[in-house]
């Protein structure tokens, strides 16, 4: 195996620097979710006045992407480490780029580039303007000031970093194939590595049978139903009006953001499943949204509550 | 400081978007003209320049001051500044305290024949530096760009966040600021070449010591040492050419600071598998990189890529880039290859599934639609019946690359991906063509489809879509517009004249009949959207007109009336070309000062109620002027109509230029308007007639000349 440091060694590279530079090493969300941007440290912190550095690695779950373990690319789950940073710092270039060598990546001897990529989240009513980084002509970062979260002008202005460790390390490598990644190195194991398939080829065989083939579509749809109403209930106990502009009972605010994300996943598996209309799958992005937007108003409208975190 | 000076400001910033980096840069020069202008202060000449991280304007031999001088400022009346014993009034008290002096120091002056009060101003000398401080960020903060950010605290709001600012006259630092950046003389040189700041000794050397910093900041020296690269690297590299593509070079170009270029190859297997439209784009649209080829014009299995480092010492940005082309090689082939495994037209009814627009139903139920309006448009110009089952061929395969896996990977191939598929189902080679080249045009330029097929095909496309948008409401407005209508309009008016006869009145009718609520499409009933559309195209024309045919805007508007009787773009087209090459002789001029006259005294006569008929009886014409106007009427009419339907409009308008001294002598001699109402009633079909037979050509009463406007 090469020198180029393993996926672990990556984590824990960019763990370290991010740590160093006054992030809180959080931990990945325990519910499907499609992007880091949705963990609630991201989601939620992103809004209101207070400063917010947190950096962690989430697993992502995108349905349709899956690819029964055959292509050397795509898979149902990957991870990506995320950084978010808020107000965004005016040297944040350089040390994103100085984050590159904790990848074992030495900027001046690559072409790396900050090409126009304007980030988009429609079921979380966000958006952000910024870049997508390539290295050699690689896509390898997103790089994003976010603008408006949950269908709010967000202020001070947070800045996400995101980067997809797989790709990364297939291209530090030199290998084709993504199940090829050494995860780790060691020594009981044979050829003394634990490589992706070790860890996610099955998962990723039966995840793909599963949501192109197997997930019930009824189940589906009517626990999309069952999220959708119970976050509304969840909302509508302390909120009055859709401006947030009163409160009248306790915050429910964490579990009813689960709901959302749980429709969102279901939504997602529907989606891959072929079950969606054009017009119904719009629809319900739009239902999404109006949740998502409905929790970031409740959190803005509890000021008082915010310090005391989101997950 | 001298008193003409350089001036050179350079806004610093995060990476911005190619696409807006020249807008940028003349966006700043419009800001520093605009300051400059409204101090009057002159300037020299002005360069723009710009790379990813940044955009400057240079302007030399500005004058360095706007000097002192003396100004005299105007006030009340004299009569009411003072009272008749020469106490100053309260509108004289007031007018000096606005401007600083007492009321005993207004003077009297006289303006227009009247006596004013005023006051005598000295200005003091203004120096640019000033002007710039008082006027520049307010400026730069007012400029447009296509999409803006906040960043950090968020207060300000612009194309990227600024972190540099030079601002120089000469040597000398101007004391401007931008959203708390306050300027200086050192800019920022090549994020790798020369990291960190680089002093500039003055507005002169700055290209120079960007140079040396690693960064080539004239885009059109970046653009050129780019293509000489490139095409050096091939050259040695692969033993190739670059295949050429401006406009990619040009978006490349903007998106390094330093012209590196670097080749790499791939497998041949691409090559000799994939067909090189699908190489191309893979490319191109992937990965912003040239298709090499050999000498004879065949693709070699390489790429040339614009890279903004000087070399690649490891390889690894090579590796990097073959590594990714190579991926979407192997998607491409993927595709093409599962694509094959069903016939295009197989496809077809999968369109049903698929949205056109929300309110006008699937691409199922359009392409019906447009299988229908071929046949139709083809009947009318009396196509054989074979031709017009090829092109319903056609239309019928149009839009069945929708649902191939190569469009939905590579959505730049649509059309190009029919075509293909299509050769490979043995379809006729001429419905291939139509299929490859019916999204021609673009817009108001490039290229249309050269078979006949092709364009026929592309008009019906353009005409239902229009239809149908317009009918629901979709009209672009401002620099909405979405469905890109505006473009889909020139290239239904440019298409349509490429036809001899094709009259887009009539493609309207058909198109509009097509929403019927027959299969599955929409029903538009009884809508009356061709008066909208006819008006929409005819904007587009004008256009046309106005910016590619060097047309003015009183041609247009003489020949906007003929739409009453028919819409033939390549007829209009034709007759505007008359009107510009004939609008200069004298005899026209003359006659165009004589429709006016007739214009007026015909509309008057019919506000009083009065009979206007051309074919009003000519018995009591009986001065000589009016016999001669009747006979060279009679002489004439049938020479201007054989004109037209030859088409030689200038010819026709030759014809009625010879009128010009009869008409000339009617007005002498002749009263139009006398007592006699039977009389006036023949002298009004006189004009009538003559008005009508120059209708026929251009309401030339329209063409406003000099002196006769």
């Amino acid at each position: 195996m090469s020198e180029a440091l393993t996926l672990q060694e990556m984590n824990l590279g960019l763990s370290r620097f991010w740590a160093e530079k006054g992030c809180v090493l959080h931990q990945p969300y325990d519910l499907e979710v499609g992007a880091g941007t949705m963990h609630p440290e991201t989601f939620f912190r992103a809004l209101g006045p207070q400063p917010w550095r947190v950096a962690y690695c989430q697993p992502s779950r995108r349905p349709a992407d899956a690819r029964y373990a055959d292509n050397p690319m795509r898979v149902y789950k990957h991870y990506q480490y995320q950084v978010i940073i808020k107000p965004s710092p005016p040297d944040i270039q350089d040390l994103y780029l100085e984050s590159l060598v904790a990848l074992g990546i030495e900027p001046s001897e690559h072409d790396i580039r900050f090409e126009e990529d304007n980030w988009e989240a429609p079921t979380l009513g966000a958006a952000g303007v910024g870049w997508q980084v390539t290295m050699d002509g690689m896509e390898i970062s997103q790089f994003t000031y976010f603008q408006v979260v949950g269908g709010l002008e967000v202020l001070p202005i947070p800045v996400e970093l995101t980067y997809g460790l797989e790709r990364i390390c297939m291209y530090l490598h030199d290998i084709r194939n993504i199940f090829d990644i050494p995860w780790a190195r060691a020594e009981w194991a044979e050829g003394g590595v634990v490589r992706y398939a070790a860890l996610r080829r099955r998962a990723e065989r039966e995840q793909s049978i599963y949501a192109f083939e197997e997930a019930d579509i009824d189940a589906h749809r009517r626990h999309f139903e069952h999220a959708e109403t119970e976050a509304k209930r969840l909302l509508g106990r302390f909120m009055l009006g859709d401006d947030g502009s009163e409160k009248k009972g306790d915050p429910l605010l964490i579990p009813a953001y689960e709901r959302v994300l749980e429709a969102s996943h279901l939504f997602n598996v529907l989606d891959a499943r072929g079950a969606l209309s054009v017009t119904e799958r719009q629809g319900m992005i739009q239902r999404i949204r109006r949740l998502a937007v409905g929790c970031a108003r409740a959190w803005v409208a509890c000021a008082d509550d915010r310090a005391e975190g989101a997950a | 400081m001298r008193s003409r000076v350089t001036l050179l400001i350079e806004i610093g910033c995060e990476e911005i978007p190619a696409r807006m980096l020249p807008g940028a840069a003349d966006g700043l020069g419009h800001v520093l003209v605009s300051i400059l202008e409204s101090a009057s202060l002159s300037a020299g000449t002005l360069s723009l320049y710009w790379t990813p991280r940044r955009f400057a304007v240079r302007i030399e031999d500005v004058e360095a001051e706007v000097p002192a001088r003396r100004e005299t400022i105007t006030g009340p009346p004299a009569r009411a500044a003072w009272s008749p014993d020469g106490t100053p009034t309260r509108a004289a008290e007031g007018f000096a305290k606005k401007n600083g002096v007492r009321p005993e120091d207004l003077v009297r002056v006289q303006r227009n024949e009247a006596e004013y009060a005023a006051v005598e101003v000295v200005r003091p000398a203004w120096p640019l530096a000033e002007i710039l401080r008082e006027t520049f960020e307010g400026a730069v903060a007012a400029m447009t760009f296509p999409k803006t950010m906040r960043w950090g605290d968020g207060r300000h709001r612009f194309v990227r966040p600024v972190h540099w600012l030079v601002a120089l006259a000469d040597d000398e630092i101007l004391p401007l600021s931008l959203y708390g950046v306050k300027a200086g003389r050192r800019t920022v040189g090549h994020r790798t070449i020369a990291p960190g700041e680089h002093p500039v000794a003055d507005a002169e050397s700055w290209v120079e010591t960007l140079e040396k910093a690693g960064v080539v900041v004239d885009p059109r020296e970046r653009r050129r040492r780019l293509l000489e690269n490139l095409e050096g690297e091939a050259e040695r590299e692969l033993g190739g050419k670059l295949v050429s593509d401006a406009a990619l070079l040009e978006e490349v170009a903007d998106i390094v600071e330093y012209p590196g270029a670097l080749v790499g190859s791939y497998e041949k297997d691409f090559v000799e598998e994939l067909p090189r439209e699908v190489l191309e784009v893979c490319l191109r649209h992937h990965q912003k990189a040239f298709a090499v080829m050999d000498a004879e014009g065949r693709l070699l299995p390489g790429f040339a890529v614009a890279v903004n480092v000087r070399s690649d010492p490891r390889g690894d940005i090579c590796r990097g880039n073959r590594w990714v082309i190579s991926g979407r090689l192997e998607d491409a082939r993927f595709f093409w290859r599962e694509d094959r495994k069903r016939s295009l037209a197989d496809r077809v009814k999968e369109l049903d599934g698929v949205t056109f627009q929300r309110d006008l139903g699937s691409f199922g139920a359009k392409t019906r639609r447009l299988v229908r309006l071929v046949a139709a448009l083809a009947d009318e110009m009396q196509w054989d019946s074979s031709r017009i089952a090829l092109l319903e061929r056609a239309a019928e395969l149009s839009r069945a690359d929708l649902v191939t896996g190569l469009v939905g990977e590579f959505p730049e191939l649509q059309g190009t991906a029919g075509a293909l598929l299509a050769r490979a189902d043995g379809e006729n080679p001429s419905i291939c063509e139509a299929l490859a080249a019916f999204y021609l045009p673009g817009g108001a330029d490039g290229p249309l489809p050269e078979s006949e097929e092709g364009r026929l095909l592309a008009l019906a496309d353009r005409i239902d879509t229009l239809t149908g948008c317009l009918a629901v409401g979709m009209v672009p407005k401002g620099s909405k517009d979405p469905f890109a209508l505006r473009r889909a309009g020139f290239g239904a008016v440019r298409l349509a004249a490429s036809f001899a006869d094709l009259d887009l009145h009539r493609a309207m009718d058909l198109a509009a009949g097509g929403f019927d609520g027959a299969d599955g499409g929409p029903d538009l009933g009884a809508s009356t959207v061709q008066d909208d559309l006819s008006e929409f195209l005819f904007e587009r024309l004008a256009y046309i007109a106005l910016h590619q045919e060097n047309n003015r805007y009183d041609e247009i508007r003489s020949v906007k009336p003929l739409l009453e009787r028919c819409f033939v773009p390549s007829d209009l087209f034709a007759r505007l070309r008359a009107l510009r090459s004939f609008r200069s002789s004298n005899d026209f001029a003359a006659l165009t000062a004589a429709s006016k006259r007739v214009r007026n005294i015909l509309a008057q006569a019919i506000e009083k109620g009065e009979t206007v008929d051309r074919h009003a009886a000519t018995d009591r014409l009986t001065l000589d002027a009016e016999t001669a106007l009747l006979e060279a009427l009679e002489a004439g009419g049938p020479v201007v109509q054989k004109a037209l339907d030859e088409r030689s409009f200038e010819k026709a308008l030759q014809t009625i230029s010879d009128f010009r001294p009869v008409i000339d002598r009617f007005f002498d001699d002749s009263m139009v308007m006398v007592e006699d109402r039977g009389l006036r009633a023949q002298r009004l079909g006189l004009l009538a007639r003559f008005s009508h037979l120059v209708h026929d050509i251009a309401d030339i009463s329209e063409i406003v000349l000099h002196g006769t406007a």
